[in-house]
Formats: structure tokens, sequence, C-alpha cells
């Protein structure tokens, strides 16, 4: 090879050279980046965890309410934070489950009894809760040291944690093992029912409004295409796709083009969602048009009476709410939602699922407040204009029997929308309407 | 003839060698990338499901949010997101070189407005790709499109 040829490949080289390295050194900095994160949320987990069994004994040591009022309101931030920082865990999903739902369930707990604990003290059960708790907590911080111990935590690379297939599987990796551990004695524990969004009894709710007759899937077919007729206008052929095995078990019908698809409730026939998947890009109806088109709708299906509340216009389609009266009071949380298309009033979907999950009559007491008393008791800064009586939901499973006093903000004319309990008089939630030009939007 | 052939392969050197002096990664962090909520939702609807049906794609979303509710996953959408080994869209950087569709966004939408076509599924995949056998324990609910809905 001649002079010209050898200086040409020692650059070739040397440029080699210099990628490889570059590429190494580029890499090595980003995995150490990544191992710190992944260490980082590891201590602080620790860490919180370690706190929260702490304020556990504490809670059960102390004889001031008002100490343990705090103590349990730490709890419950230290909890949630844990939570968070356990799902930063590079870990396949299975394995942070459990723990993260003890986590989020203890956190819930506490806020729960945190804030009934300031005018009843800790029941029995409540200590006996706590109680086990503590101990969970406590070996939940013993198990990490461990992990800490024997995995050599800072020095963790994704890759380390990524080799799924090893050749060699008798080198068990101490950090899987060791989290995999902590699911599995965790499910020896039994998770906590009380009042709260994350509580165990919410993951398997009945559906409450659920009455009638099972029916075949001939019979859920016709349902579905008269429906789907009523919606569109025209004679709608649809055909049978599957069984929906969810909370209310369903038959699912599309018509051939997948445009159209509806569930019908194997028992009653309640159609529990309704799609006619359609793009629409102009508004020629009015609002109340579209809500005569959405009552017309859902009144021919099997719901009893239905009052329309405050509608949503979102580009050009416009969603309308329904709920059925008990004796006039509205019931909010058995909701209907239809959407109407603005350019034509074709009905575009249905949505029955929280109706069908809670309706059933309430049997409602008369009022203890009358309504005179409830708008007197408005804040000074509002003038009543109208009210009414109506049932809200005050969490996923708690209701309350309230007078909804839609009232004014002196002076400027703000709007919101004021919820009293009718049995109390208490105040129990308040909206405040968005003004805008697109229906009413409460927040 | 021979001597052509010297200068046609040093230029591929030289070429070569500028390349490996010179290039650099791309750079997926991108000032007005920054999103909100709904973004964050229509990036994962579109990465995971396009070209799936419109219900496909808001069940994609509720599966999302069904997360956020439950107590076994992170507490937040953000969370849920970017959960590791959570979705594949998001740790191979899909879900930010692929600009959501307005159907994405449409879904995304319906999804935040409650409309759960899953009934409370926390878990979907493709069953006809390579999935951990932990998943098939699942309880199925049902199937659009290409997906398969669990609890």
């Amino acid at each position: 090879m001649s002079k010209a040829g050898y200086v040409i490949l020692a650059i070739l080289l040397l440029a080699l050279a210099y990628f490889s390295y570059t590429q190494y050194s580029g890499r090595k900095m980003a995995e150490i980046g990544l191992a710190n994160q992944y260490s980082k949320s590891f201590y602080e987990l620790s860490a919180n965890v370690d706190a929260v069994t702490i304020n556990l004994g504490k809670v059960l040591a102390s004889s001031s309410q008002s100490q343990r009022a705090e103590s349990l309101a730490q709890i419950t931030r230290d909890s949630f934070t844990a939570q968070a920082y356990l799902n930063n865990m590079p870990l396949p999903l299975n394995m942070l489950l459990r723990t993260s739902q003890f986590l989020n369930q203890l956190g819930d707990y506490t806020l729960s009894l945190a804030r009934t604990s300031a005018i009843t003290p800790l029941s029995n059960s409540d200590k006996e809760t706590l109680r086990t708790l503590f101990d969970n907590s406590k070996s939940l911080g013993k198990q990490l040291e461990d992990i800490q111990q024997k995995a050599e935590v800072g020095k963790l690379t994704w890759d380390d944690l990524s080799k799924e297939t090893q050749k060699n599987p008798t080198q068990p990796t101490a950090f899987k093992d060791g989290f995999q551990l902590i699911s599995d004695e965790l499910d020896r524990v039994p998770s906590l029912t009380y009042d709260g969004p994350f509580s165990e009894h919410l993951e398997n709710l009945t559906p409450k409004g659920l009455v009638g007759s099972e029916i075949s899937k001939e019979e859920a077919e016709r349902i579905a295409e008269k429906v789907a007729q009523s919606a569109t206008g025209n004679k709608v052929d649809l055909q049978f796709e599957e069984e929906v095995k969810g909370q209310i078990p369903a038959f699912s019908f599309a018509s051939k083009n997948g445009q159209i698809r509806v569930d019908v409730s194997k028992k009653g026939g309640f159609v529990l969602q309704f799609l006619n998947a359609r793009n629409i890009d102009k508004t020629k109806i009015s609002i109340e048009d579209a809500i005569k088109k959405a009552k017309a709708f859902v009144q021919a299906q099997n719901f009893p009476l239905l009052e329309t509340s405050y509608t949503l216009v979102e580009s050009h389609t416009l969603v309308v709410p329904f709920v059925p009266e008990e004796n006039g009071v509205l019931l909010y949380p058995d909701l209907i939602k239809v959407e109407v298309a603005l350019d034509n009033g074709e009905i575009l979907a249905q949505d029955a699922i929280s109706y069908i999950m809670n309706h059933r009559n309430r049997n409602l007491p008369p009022p203890v407040i009358s309504q005179s008393e409830a708008e007197a008791a408005l804040s000074d800064e509002l003038t009543p204009t109208t009210s009414k009586l109506v049932v809200i939901p005050k969490t996923t499973t708690t209701e309350a029997f309230c007078y909804e006093i839609k009232a004014q903000l002196k002076n400027t004319k703000e709007e919101f929308l004021v919820y009293l309990d009718a049995l109390t008089g208490l105040e129990v939630n308040i909206l405040y309407i968005v003004p805008s030009g697109k229906g009413t939007l409460a927040m | 003839m021979h001597k052509i052939l010297k200068i046609i392969l040093a230029v591929i050197a030289l070429t070569l060698s500028a390349f490996l002096f010179f290039w650099q990664p791309p750079s997926y962090a991108s000032p007005q990338r920054y999103s909100g909520n709904i973004d964050l939702l229509a990036r994962v609807i579109a990465a995971e499901s396009q070209g799936e049906p419109y219900e496909g794609q808001v069940a994609v979303g509720s599966v999302l949010l069904n997360r956020v509710k439950s107590s076994k996953f992170p507490n937040s959408i953000a969370g849920v997101v970017y959960q590791p080994k959570a979705f594949e869209s998001v740790s191979n950087g899909l879900i930010w070189r692929r600009t959501p569709s307005n159907t994405a966004y449409s879904a995304a939408r319906a999804a935040i407005n409650g409309w759960d076509p899953t009934y409370g599924c926390t878990f979907f995949w493709n069953p006809s790709k390579r999935v951990s056998p932990w998943i098939w324990t699942r309880k199925i609910v049902r199937w659009i499109g290409n997906h398969v809905f669990a609890r």
C-alpha cells in the first residue's frame, strides 16, 4: 500500500477510536445518571416508610387528640410520597401492584382517620387496624433495609435489572427478589376497607340499578338496532361482536364499518354505551334543539322519567346529562350522558354506566332545614337565585342529600352552586360556574 | 483501474471518518415539547393505538385514567405514563417522535370526560405480540381492534 493509503487508514482508525470513546463515555454518564435516579427513589422510599412507622407508633402511644391528628396527617403525606417513589422502581409492574396498594390505602385510611379524629376519638377497631399497619410498616422497612444491604443499590444499572433471561439463573438478583418478597408478604395481609377512594371494596362494586330479567343475544341485537336507528335516523345493520365480561355483563354489537358500537346489558337490556364515531366540523342547530333530540333519544329507552341539568359544548357537539328524580329530588349520581352532533342533531354517544351502577330508591327523609333556612345560611357575599333539592355524590360511595342553591356573588355577579346538607345545614360542596359561550361548565 | 479504486476507497474512508468525528446523537429533549395532561394522554394513545378504531383509542386512554384511580398504580397521569416498564412506547421514545392526530386528541378528551369503554380495566395488550406471561393471568373484559382489555 502507498504512503497515502497508510495515512488515510490511520485517519480512519483514529476517527473510529474517537467515536467509540465518545459513545462509551456518553453512555456511561447516562447510565450513572439513570442509576442515580433509581437509587434516589429507593432511598426516598425507604426514608418515607421509616417515617410512617415512627408516626404510626406515635399515634398508638399518644393520648393527645391534636398530636394524634398531626401524626396521622404526616403518615398520609409520607405514605403517598413513598408510593410515588415506589412506582419509580424499574421493576415489572406485577411486583409493585400490591405494595403500591398497601401504601395508597395506608395514606388514604390515615387521612380519613385524621378527619374524624378531630371530632371523635379512635374506636377500638381503628386501634386494632393501626396496630396491624404499624407491624406491616415496620416489616416493610426492614425488608427495604435488607435490599439496600444485599443489592448495593447505589451501583445498580438498568442493564442489571433488565437481564430477564440469564444463562445461569443461580445468581439471584437481590433487588428484584427483595421486592417480590415484599409483595408476597403483603399478599397475606388483607387490604383495607374504609371510606376513601382507594378502599378495597371499591374494586368490586355491584351495579345497583341493574334490574329486570336476563335477555337473549337476539333480543339484545333488536334493542341495539332500534337504538342505532333512533340515533342516526337510518336503519343500521349490526353484528354481534363479543360478550363483555366486566362489572356489568353485556352483549356488544357493531356496524360492519365499525363506526357504530352498542353495548346492551344482559340483565334488563339497558343500552350501557352507544357510540357513533363521526367527525363533526360545523354547528348548524341550536342548543335547545339538540337538547330536545337528546331527550327524545333517551326517553325512548327503558329508563324512568329523566331531567336534564347543565349542558356542555365541545367543538360542535353537545353533551347533555340526564338524571332521574325521586319525589322531585334530582339524583345526580345516577347519571346518563348523551352527546348530540350540532350539525344535524344525530346522537353520537350515550353512557349509562353511572346510572346502572348507582340507581335505586333512596327512601329520602323529608328535609330538616327548610329552603328559606338554607338560603339564609349562605355566605353574606352571595345572593340566592334558584334552589332545588338534589342528591350529590360526596365520595365514590357516599352521597349527600342537599339543597342546590344557585347564587350570585354580590357586585360581580359571578355564579356559584352551593350545596347545603338538607338534614344538617352544613355546607357540603361549592361549584364555581365558569362563564363561557360553550354551554355551562361547573367546577 | 487500480488507481481509481484506491481513490474511491480513500473517499469512502475519509467520509466515514468525518462522520465518526462529527456525528451527534439526536436529542429528544426539546423545550417546545412540554405538554399538559391531555397532550401526554393523547401522545400515549397515538403511540399505542394508531390505526385502532376510535373506541379502541378511547379505551387505551381509559386504561391510563383507571390506573390513576386505582390504588395499585401511581396517582397522577404523568406518574402512570412514565412508570418504568409500563409502556414500551414511552421507554423507546415513540410518544415524542409521533405527532398525535386529531382523533387521538378527541379520544383523550373523551376519556378524561369519563367515557370508559373498558368498564374499569387497568391492563391492555396486543395478544399477538410477545408479552410477559403474568399479564395473561388478568381477567379479560373485552377485545377491541387489536387489543385485549383486562382487570
